[in-house]
C-alpha cells in the first residue's frame, strides 16, 4: 500500500518532469518544429491532444500547437477566420480573440496536422514566424 | 298444354309480397353484406412488389440517415471556433504566466 502510494506521488511529478527542456527540444525534432526562430528559445513543453511548445524572448511569449487531423481534407473555414497567404502557396487563416484584440492566431495545415501559432503578437509578426518555423 | 298455361299464368301474375313485408326483407337481403369485411382489392401487381417497395423506402432512409450520421465526423478538421479559441489564449497565457513566474 505505501509502495503504491509512493508510486502515485512519484506518478504525479511526471508531468513537470515532461516540462524539461530537453524533451520539449526532442520533441519539437520529432515533430519538424525549430528549437530557435529568429531570438525565440523554446523553453516548454507538453503533450495532450495537441501538443504544446511555449517559445519565449525576453518578456513576450508565443505558443505553437500542433494537433494532428482525422482526415487529409484541407481545414474548412469558418467565420472570424481571415485567409491569408503564407509561402510556397500555402494558406493561413488568421484569428483575433474578442476579449483582448492583442491576442492573434494564426493556423495553416502541413501534412496530416494542424500548425497554430498564437500570442500577443499582431497577424503581421505572425506571418512572419510562420515562415520561419 | 297444361303445363305450358300453367307456365305463362305464372309469369303474368305479379311477384308475391316477400314474407315480413318489403322492409323486413329488405334487412333480411342487407344484413348478410353488412357485418363482413369489404372484398380485397387485388391490385395489378405480385405480393411481393409492395414488401420491395417498402423496403427499398426504408433502405434509402438509412442510406441517408448514415451518410447525414458521418458528415461531423468529416467535418472534424474546421477551424476551431471561438470557444475553443478562448481555450487555447487562455491556456497559452496560463503557460506564459508561469513560466514568467519561474524564470523572471
Amino acid at each position: 500500500m505505501k509502495l503504491l502510494l509512493a508510486l502515485a506521488v512519484w506518478a504525479s511529478g511526471l508531468p513537470v518532469l515532461a516540462q524539461s527542456t530537453s524533451m520539449a527540444e526532442a520533441e519539437a525534432r520529432r515533430l519538424g518544429l525549430a528549437t530557435q526562430v529568429g531570438n525565440w528559445h523554446l523553453v516548454r513543453y507538453s503533450s495532450g491532444e495537441s501538443a504544446h511548445f511555449l517559445y519565449t524572448q525576453e518578456k513576450r511569449a508565443f505558443s505553437v500547437y500542433i494537433t494532428k487531423l482525422n482526415g487529409s481534407s484541407d481545414l474548412k473555414e469558418r467565420p472570424g477566420w481571415r485567409v491569408t497567404a503564407l509561402s510556397r502557396g500555402r494558406r493561413g487563416y488568421l484569428h483575433q480573440d474578442g476579449r483582448s484584440p492583442e491576442r492573434n492566431a494564426l493556423v495553416w495545415q502541413q501534412g496530416q496536422q494542424r500548425w497554430m501559432i498564437l500570442g500577443r503578437l499582431s497577424a503581421q509578426e505572425l506571418v512572419q514566424l510562420a515562415k520561419k518555423l | 298444354m297444361t303445363e305450358k298455361h300453367l307456365q305463362d299464368q305464372l309469369k303474368r301474375a305479379p311477384l308475391p309480397e316477400p314474407v315480413g313485408g318489403y322492409d323486413v326483407a329488405r334487412e333480411r337481403a342487407l344484413a348478410r353484406v353488412r357485418h363482413h369485411p369489404k372484398p380485397q382489392v387485388r391490385w395489378g401487381y405480385s405480393g411481393l412488389a409492395r414488401p420491395l417497395g417498402a423496403t427499398a423506402l426504408v433502405a434509402g432512409l438509412a442510406l441517408v440517415g448514415i451518410l447525414m450520421w458521418a458528415e461531423p465526423k468529416a467535418s472534424a478538421d474546421t477551424l476551431p471556433d471561438d470557444s475553443q479559441m478562448a481555450q487555447f489564449y487562455d491556456h497559452h497565457e496560463a503557460n506564459q504566466a508561469a513560466y514568467f513566474e519561474d524564470v523572471p
